[in-house]
């Protein structure tokens, strides 16, 4: 078995951080400013060829709201889950499970966190689908290992050459 | 924060991408930033503001197309209104 250093490090960090989010309120300061980050990999700068045909991701927790479950807020380490919907879906389909920002303002106007008609107004293609997770998780392993594996697989599989994204 | 394990694996894969956030350190190094300085959860400004909105995009979708190197464009000085 190939032994999984990265979790390792997240394992050895989560009794302590389970300890300050345990305080009242809770302590995000100290707990996500000390969260194991894996390594990086180098980024340069890659260049679409052609027209774009851009993917749009959201960390707002959007979900919809007739087929899908809410994310789990009251999960002291977060939720490291994700959703995808049509791109088209209406605005009364779709509602954000975050409590860590003042929703009040993206549920009058959806366009604040995920801007699917100020994207499309630009003149880029968009893909079938948006995507969505939590911003708020510390479950790192599991957003490392499943979520965004499979996010990226969503948007390869909706023929995406570029990505916008929005983290809340 | 988890915006830039989700940048680096799109990256990773192929698909260059463009983030649009209100908080400077999370993003930095990442290959290609528009910083607005709306409050949290406002990332394209104010509820109703659809030219706003779309000057947002416009400027992201740009540096997809165009940037050559790493960018991060701060649209804090013209973003007034609220």
């Amino acid at each position: 078995m190939k032994r999984d250093r990265y979790l390792e490090q997240w394992a050895a960090w989560l009794p302590a951080a389970l300890a300050w989010l345990d305080q009242e309120p809770p302590n995000y300061r100290e707990s996500e400013g000390t969260i194991p980050t894996p390594q990086r990999p180098a980024l340069g700068i890659q260049r679409v060829n052609g027209p774009l045909r851009v993917a749009l991701l959201s960390s707002s927790a959007a979900y919809d709201t007739a087929t899908q479950a809410p994310y789990n807020e009251s999960c002291v380490i977060g939720d490291s889950s994700w959703r995808v919907f049509p791109y088209d879906l209406p605005d009364d389909r779709i509602d954000f499970a975050h409590e860590h920002f003042n929703r009040d303002p993206a549920r009058q106007d959806h366009e604040l966190v995920l801007p699917r008609r100020a994207l499309r107004a630009t003149g880029v293609e968009t893909t079938a689908h948006a995507i969505s997770w939590s911003g708020y998780t510390m479950d790192w392993p599991g957003l490392l290992h499943q979520t965004i594996p499979q996010m990226v697989a969503q948007v390869k599989a909706d023929g995406a050459n570029a990505a916008l994204l929005v983290p809340v | 924060m988890t915006a830039s394990l989700v940048v680096d694996a799109l990256e990773t894969a192929g698909i260059p991408t463009v983030v649009v956030g209100n908080q400077r350190v999370p993003l930095q190094g990442l290959p290609r930033v528009v910083l607005t300085r709306y409050e949290r959860g406002k990332n394209f400004g104010e509820a109703g503001d659809v030219a706003e909105h779309q000057r947002i995009a416009t400027v992201a979708v740009d540096l997809l197309r165009n940037a050559t190197a790493p960018a991060l464009v701060d649209l804090g000085a013209v973003t007034q209104s609220r």
